[in-house]
C-alpha cells in the first residue's frame, strides 16, 4: 500500500515536471511581449534591447525556462511583465471571484440537474424526461457566447426597460457607487452563473441519468427488487446512492479545473475572474501570468486526480497495490 | 477550464458501460442478426433518426455549396448592403451585400469539416492509445497513461488560446489542435474496454493457439470497442463545431474571407439587435446540427448498449 | 459493495467542503449596505472602458497603453496640453514657453504661480528636475528618452522657472512638454519601477480613490485643485473587455460614457440606443497600405495599385462616409507641414491596368499577398474590399493575416511582407523620420518599408534640426512630394473616434490626438 501510494506521487511529479516544461515553451512560443513598443514610432531599436535585457527575453529558452522553474519552487511564480508586480499577487486578486462564479454555477446545477437526472432515469420516456432531454440538448448545442449575449440583451437590456428599474448587470462585479452589499453581488452575479448553469446542467442532467440508468438495470438491483423490497426502498436505498458516486467524481475531478474559470463567460460579463485574466495577459503578452495561471491549474487537476486514485485505491478491493 | 469540457468530459464518462457485459455478448451473436438488433433499436429512437436525417442533409447541401450556392461567397454587392431576406437574398445580405445564404452554405463546409475530422481523428487517436495500452500493458501501458495523465493537466481552452497564438489556424489546424487535446478520455474508456477483454477466455485462448497480438487485437477487441468509439465520435463532431465559434468569439477563429458558421455569428454580434439574419441564420444552424450530432449520439449509444432490454 | 460507498462518501464530503467554501465565500463578498438604486447616481459618472491598464506610471515599460493614459489624464498634469485642434495650450506653465535661442535650442518656461499637489503641497520647479531626472536615471526602466537626451542642462533658476538647454537645435520639444510632471516629495527615494505602479498623487481636477483589479478605477475630486474644482464628485472606469457588452451596458443604462473601438456600423448601433449622445471625429491616427519596397519593387507595380484603388468608395462603404481619404503621411490639421501628395492618385481603373501591363512586361509578379492583423472587422473587411479592386486591374491578391504580436512584432520589423495594413499614431509635431528616414530601416528604426530614399532621409533628419517653422514647412513638404511619387505606402484614412453618452453628461468634446477623451474631464457635468 505505502509503495503505491509513493508510486503514485512520484509519478504525479513527474507529470508535473513534463506539464511545466510544456507550458513555459509553450506560452514562450505565444509572441512577443514587446509588440506593443514596437508598434509605438517614440521608441527606437535601442529602447527595446535595453528592455529585453530588463527581463531577461535576450537569454535562451532553457535559461529562462530554469530561471522561472527556481522561483516557481520557491512558491513565486516570477514577475509580471507588464504590471512589474508579483504573479502571485496578481493571479491572488482573481481567485476568489473565479470560485465564486463557478461555486455558485456548479451549485445551481446541483440543484436542478441532478434531481432532474434521476426523475428522467426512473420515469425513461416519460413526457417529463423527452421534454428535459430535449432542452438539455438545446443547452450544449448553443455556442456560450451566444447564450450568455442573449442573457444579457434579455434581462440586462430588455427586463430593465420594461421593469423601469435594474434588476440584474450584464457586466461586472459590483457597483461602486451603492456601496455594495449582497443584493449588489446577486444582481452582478446572476446572468454570468446563470449561463454557466444551463450549459452545465444539460451536461450533468444526461450524465446523472445515464449514472442512473446503468444501476438501475445493474444485477444486485435487480436482485433487490427480487427479493421483494419495495420500488422506494430499491430507488432511495441503493441505487441513489450508487448513482451519485459517477456524478461527485466527476465534480471532484472538475474542481481541480475550475480556476481556469470560464474564459468566454467571463470575457462577456466582464467578471473579474482567472479566466478573464488569463486571456488578457496572453493576448497582452504578459507571460508570466498566463504561466502561472496554467500551471495552477495542472497543479490542482493533478492533485484531485491523485486524491481520486487514492481513494478509489483504498476503498475498492479489486484494484491491487503490487 | 471551459464549461464545454465538462461536457466533453460528462457525455464520455456517462456511457461508460459495464466491460464484463460488453464482452460476452458480442463474441457470440452472429454479425448480421446483430447489426439488425442495432439498426431496430436505432429505427425506435426518432429523434436520432431525425437527427441523423437532417445532419445527412447538411453534409450534402455543404459538399454541394458550388451548385447550390445562388452567389459567390465573396462577391461583394453594394447595392445589397445590409438587406433583409428578401428574393434575391433569401437569408438576407451582410454589410458588404454577400448573399447570406450563399455564406451559409459555404460556411458549413468549413464548420462540419472540422466538427467531423475532429470526431474522426481525436477517437481514432484515442482508441490507438487505448488499445496499444490495455493490449500490450506493462511499461507501454504506464508510458502511454502518463502521457495520458500529462495531457489531462493542460486545461483545453487556455492551451487552444496558447496554439491559436502561435499558429495562425485555418480549419485543418483547428481540427488538429482540438483533436490533439481531446483524444485522451477516449484512451483510458477504450484502455478500459481492452483490458476486461484481454482477460475474456476467448482472447486467452486466442492468444494460446498462437494468434499474433495485432491479429488479436483487430478480430477480438475492436468489435468490442468500436460502439464506444461511434458514439464518442459523434459527440466530439458537435463538441468540436462549438469549439469553432468559441475561438472564433476569442479572434482566434477561421479568418476571413473564408466563411465559417463560427466566425460569421461572432461578425454579426455587435448587430444583432439592427441586422437580425446575420446572427439568426448562423447561430440556427450551429444550434440545428449539434442538436442533431447529439440526438444522433444518443441513439447510437441506445442502440449500440448491449445491455439494453429488447 | 460497501467499501466502495465509504469512497463515494469522502468524495462527496470533499465535493460539499469545497462548495460550501465557494458558498461562504458568496456570502461574505459583498461587505457592508445594501444595494439599490441605479448605476452611478448624484454626481457621480459612469465610465465602460474597454481595456484595464498595467501599471500607472506611465513612462516605464507597461505603462506604454493608452489605457494608462487615460486613467491618468484627470490626475496627473504637464506643462503643456495638447487641444483637439493639434496646438498646444499651457495647463501648468505661466503663458507659453519662450525660446531663448534657436541654435543650440534653449526653452524656458514659467510655472503657473499658486499650483499645488492634491495633498495640498506646492509643486514648483523642483518637482519638473524630478522627472527629468527620473527620465535620464539609467537604473529606471523608461521607455523612451527620445529629446530628453539632447537636454544639457535642466536649470531652475526660481520656484516657477524651468530652463532647458539642449545639445544642438531640437523642432519637436513641444512634445516633451506633454509629458506629466511628478510630486518630488511623494517620489523621492522611492522605486522608480514599482513604487507608482499602483497609486499616484497628481495636481490634476481629480485624484485616485481606488483601483480594484480587474473590475474598476475609480477617481475623485480633487478638493485642493489649485483650479476650478472639477463639477463632477467622481469618475468611475469601469473594465468591460467585450465591444458588445461595451455598448450593452450603456443601453442597459449601467455606465453613462463608452468610447468603443471603430468597428462597421458602430456609428449606426449607437445613435440608435435611446436617450444617447454620440460624438464622432476622425483621429490622428491613420491607417494606410504599406509596401515594402524591397519585395515589392517595381514602382509602376504601386503605382497601378495606387490608381486602382478606389479610396472613396472605402471610405464611402465600408466607413459609411464618416472619413475622408487621406492624402499624406501627415494630417490635414498639421496646417502648413501638410502637403496632399497623393491627390494625384484619382482611382484611374484605365492606367491602373494599363501600369500592370507595363509592370508585367518589367517583369513583376501579379500576385501578390495581402498582410495585416487579425481580429479586426473593419480591417478585414477592407481587405476584402481592396482585393475586389485590385482583381478588376488584374491582380491576384492573397490575405494572409497575422496577430498584431506576430505582425508588429515580426513580420514588419523583419520585412516578412508584400502589402501591409497598419496605422500609426502621430502627435501634433510633424515628426516623422523614423518611419520613412533610409537611415531608419529595422531594427535601427521603423522604416519597415525599407524605402531607401536618400534625399527623402536627408529632408527628413533637415527638418528634425530646423526650429523655424517655416523653412522646416518646406523641407517637410518637399518630402511628402517625394514620397507621393515613390508609393512606398498609400494613405487611406485617418481613425475616427466614435463616443457615446448619456445625454445628461455635458463636457466630451472628441481630442483626435493621444490625449485620449477624457483630456478635459475636469469640466464635465451631470445634470439628472
Amino acid at each position: 500500500m505505502i509503495s503505491y501510494v509513493i508510486r503514485k506521487v512520484l509519478f504525479s511529479l513527474v507529470v508535473l515536471v513534463f506539464a511545466s516544461i510544456f507550458i513555459f515553451g509553450l506560452v514562450s512560443l505565444a509572441g512577443d511581449p514587446l509588440v506593443e513598443l514596437k508598434q509605438n514610432p517614440r521608441i527606437r531599436a535601442e529602447d527595446i534591447q535595453r528592455i529585453s535585457a530588463i527581463y531577461g527575453l535576450d537569454r535562451s529558452y532553457p535559461e529562462q525556462y530554469l530561471f522561472w522553474i527556481k522561483g516557481v519552487l520557491q512558491g513565486d511564480l516570477g514577475t509580471s511583465f507588464k504590471q512589474n508586480a508579483p504573479v502571485n499577487e496578481i493571479i491572488g486578486q482573481r481567485i476568489f471571484p473565479t470560485v465564486l462564479l463557478m461555486g455558485t454555477s456548479i451549485l445551481i446545477t446541483m440543484i436542478f440537474a441532478i434531481p432532474f437526472g434521476i426523475y428522467s432515469a426512473i420515469r425513461k420516456y416519460s413526457w417529463l424526461d423527452n421534454l428535459g432531454t430535449f432542452f438539455a440538448f438545446l443547452g450544449f448545442s448553443m455556442p456560450i457566447f451566444w447564450l450568455a449575449l442573449i442573457l444579457q440583451l434579455v434581462f440586462g437590456v430588455y427586463l430593465t426597460e420594461w421593469a423601469g428599474t435594474r434588476v440584474f448587470y450584464t457586466s461586472g462585479i459590483s457597483d461602486t457607487n451603492s456601496g455594495g452589499g449582497l443584493v449588489d453581488l446577486i444582481k452582478h452575479l446572476t446572468l454570468p452563473a446563470l449561463s454557466l448553469a444551463i450549459i452545465q446542467s444539460a451536461v450533468y442532467s444526461r450524465f446523472q441519468r445515464s449514472a442512473m440508468l446503468d444501476v438501475l438495470s445493474s444485477d444486485y438491483l435487480r436482485t433487490a427488487r427480487a427479493k421483494g423490497l419495495s420500488r422506494r426502498t430499491v430507488y432511495l436505498k441503493h441505487a441513489l446512492r450508487n448513482a451519485l458516486i459517477p456524478t461527485v467524481t466527476l465534480l471532484a475531478l472538475y474542481m481541480g479545473t475550475i480556476l481556469g474559470g470560464a474564459i468566454i463567460t467571463e470575457t462577456v460579463f466582464a467578471w473579474p475572474g482567472l479566466g478573464f485574466l488569463f486571456a488578457d495577459a496572453l493576448f497582452k503578452g504578459d507571460f508570466n501570468v498566463a504561466r502561472g495561471i496554467l500551471l495552477l491549474i495542472a497543479v490542482l487537476v493533478v492533485f484531485f486526480n491523485l486524491v481520486a486514485d487514492l481513494v478509489y485505491a483504498f476503498v475498492d478491493p479489486r484494484i491491487s497495490y503490487d | 477550464m471551459t464549461e464545454r469540457e465538462i461536457a466533453a468530459g460528462g457525455t464520455q464518462a456517462g456511457l461508460e458501460p459495464s466491460p464484463a457485459a460488453l464482452g460476452d455478448e458480442h463474441g457470440k451473436v452472429e454479425g448480421r442478426t446483430q447489426r439488425e438488433i442495432i439498426w431496430r433499436r436505432f429505427k425506435r429512437h426518432k429523434l436520432a433518426m431525425v437527427g441523423g436525417v437532417v445532419l445527412l442533409l447538411l453534409f450534402l447541401a455543404a459538399l454541394a455549396a458550388p451548385a447550390l450556392a445562388p452567389y459567390e461567397y465573396d462577391e461583394i454587392d453594394y447595392t445589397a448592403i445590409n438587406q433583409g431576406p428578401n428574393a434575391s437574398h433569401p437569408m438576407g445580405a451582410d454589410n458588404l451585400g454577400r448573399d447570406e445564404l450563399t455564406r451559409v452554405l459555404y460556411g458549413g463546409r468549413v464548420s462540419l469539416l472540422v466538427g467531423l475530422s475532429v470526431g474522426v481523428f481525436s477517437t481514432l487517436l484515442g482508441a490507438v492509445v487505448g488499445i496499444v495500452a490495455g493490449y500490450y500493458g506493462r511499461f507501454v501501458d504506464v508510458g502511454a497513461m502518463g502521457f495520458v495523465d500529462f495531457m489531462l493537466t493542460l486545461p483545453f481552452l487556455p492551451v487552444l488560446l496558447v496554439l491559436g497564438k502561435i499558429y495562425q489556424f485555418t480549419a485543418i489546424t483547428i481540427a488538429a489542435a482540438v483533436a490533439l487535446l481531446v483524444w485522451m478520455p477516449i484512451a483510458r474508456l477504450v484502455r478500459g474496454q481492452v483490458l476486461s477483454v484481454r482477460n475474456q477466455e476467448y482472447v486467452q485462448a486466442a492468444h494460446a493457439i498462437g494468434v499474433s497480438g495485432p491479429r488479436t487485437m483487430l478480430r477480438h477487441i475492436f468489435p468490442n470497442v468500436v460502439g464506444v468509439m461511434v458514439v464518442q465520435a459523434t459527440l466530439i463532431t458537435g463538441e468540436a463545431i462549438l469549439i469553432e465559434s468559441a475561438l472564433s468569439f476569442l479572434g482566434l477563429g477561421i479568418q476571413p474571407p473564408t466563411p465559417s458558421w463560427g466566425n460569421m455569428l461572432e461578425d454579426a454580434r455587435t448587430t444583432m439587435t439592427t441586422q437580425w439574419w446575420l446572427t439568426y441564420f448562423p447561430g440556427l444552424m450551429i444550434v440545428v446540427t449539434v442538436l442533431c450530432v447529439n440526438f444522433l449520439g444518443d441513439g447510437l449509444r441506445d442502440a449500440l448498449d448491449p445491455k439494453a432490454v429488447e | 459493495m460497501k467499501r466502495k460507498m465509504r469512497g463515494s462518501r469522502l468524495i462527496l464530503a470533499i465535493a460539499v467542503v469545497l462548495l460550501a467554501a465557494a458558498g461562504c465565500g458568496g456570502g461574505g463578498g459583498g461587505g457592508q449596505g445594501s444595494g439599490g438604486g441605479g448605476q452611478g447616481g448624484g454626481n457621480n459618472l459612469v465610465v465602460g472602458y474597454q481595456e484595464e491598464p498595467k501599471i500607472l506610471n506611465g513612462y516605464i515599460v507597461g505603462g506604454d497603453l493608452l489605457a494608462t493614459a487615460d486613467m491618468i489624464s484627470g490626475i496627473l498634469e504637464s506643462p503643456l496640453q495638447i487641444q483637439p485642434d493639434l496646438s498646444y495650450a499651457p495647463e501648468l506653465t505661466d503663458g507659453d514657453p519662450k525660446v531663448v535661442s534657436e541654435d543650440p535650442l534653449v526653452i524656458e518656461y514659467k510655472l503657473r504661480e499658486g499650483l499645488k499637489w492634491s495633498d495640498g503641497k506646492p509643486l514648483t520647479s523642483a518637482d519638473a528636475k524630478f522627472t527629468y531626472e527620473q527620465i535620464m536615471n539609467p537604473d529606471n526602466q523608461i521607455i523612451t528618452r527620445i529629446g530628453w537626451e539632447k537636454v544639457e542642462k535642466f536649470e531652475t533658476p526660481d520656484e516657477r522657472t524651468v530652463r532647458l538647454s539642449f545639445s544642438e537645435p531640437y523642432a519637436p520639444w513641444r512634445d516633451m512638454l506633454v509629458d506629466e510632471i511628478l510630486p518630488k516629495h511623494v517620489y523621492e527615494g522611492k522605486d522608480f519601477n514599482k513604487d507608482l505602479n499602483n497609486e499616484v498623487i497628481g495636481s490634476g481636477p481629480f485624484k485616485l480613490r481606488e483601483w480594484r483589479k480587474g473590475e474598476s478605477f475609480v477617481v475623485e475630486r480633487n478638493e485642493n485643485y489649485w483650479g476650478e474644482k472639477a463639477p463632477l464628485d467622481s469618475v468611475t472606469f469601469r473594465f468591460i473587455p467585450d465591444s458588445n457588452s461595451l455598448i450593452t451596458a450603456l443601453t442597459s443604462g449601467e455606465v453613462d460614457f463608452i468610447n468603443p473601438p471603430p468597428d462597421i456600423g458602430l456609428q449606426e448601433r449607437l445613435e440608435g440606443i435611446e436617450g444617447a449622445k454620440v460624438l464622432s471625429e476622425v483621429g490622428t491616427q491613420w491607417e494606410h497600405l504599406a509596401f515594402n519596397t524591397e519585395k515589392v519593387n517595381n514602382l509602376k507595380l504601386r503605382q497601378a495599385i495606387a490608381y486602382g484603388i478606389d479610396r472613396e468608395q472605402i471610405v464611402n462603404e465600408v466607413l459609411k462616409g464618416q472619413v475622408e481619404p487621406l492624402q499624406s503621411v501627415l494630417m490635414p490639421e498639421q496646417g502648413k507641414y501638410y502637403a496632399p501628395a497623393w491627390e494625384e492618385y484619382t482611382f484611374d481603373q484605365g492606367k491602373a491596368r494599363q501600369l500592370v501591363e507595363e509592370a508585367k512586361a518589367e517583369g513583376a509578379a501579379t500576385k501578390i499577398v495581402y498582410t495585416t492583423t487579425t481580429g479586426d472587422k473593419l480591417r478585414e473587411t477592407l481587405q476584402q474590399v481592396v482585393q475586389k479592386q485590385l482583381g478588376d486591374i488584374g491582380l491576384e491578391v492573397e490575405i494572409r493575416n497575422a496577430s498584431a504580436e506576430t505582425f508588429y512584432g515580426e513580420w514588419t520589423p523583419a520585412g516578412d511582407y508584400e502589402l501591409g495594413e497598419w496605422n500609426w499614431f502621430t502627435s501634433p509635431d510633424p515628426q516623422v523620420t523614423t518611419l520613412f528616414s533610409a537611415n531608419q530601416i529595422p531594427p535601427k528604426g521603423q522604416n519597415y518599408y525599407r524605402y531607401g530614399n536618400e534625399e527623402v532621409a536627408e529632408l527628413l533628419e533637415r527638418s528634425d534640426v530646423t526650429a523655424n517653422e517655416e523653412e522646416r514647412a518646406e523641407l517637410l513638404t518637399r518630402a511628402q512630394e517625394i514620397m507621393a511619387e515613390d508609393v512606398p505606402l498609400i494613405p487611406l484614412y485617418q481613425v475616427p473616434y466614435v463616443y457615446a453618452h448619456d445625454e445628461a453628461i455635458s463636457g466630451p468634446e472628441v481630442n483626435p490626438t493621444l490625449a485620449g477623451a477624457f483630456w478635459n474631464i475636469g469640466k464635465w457635468s451631470l445634470q439628472r
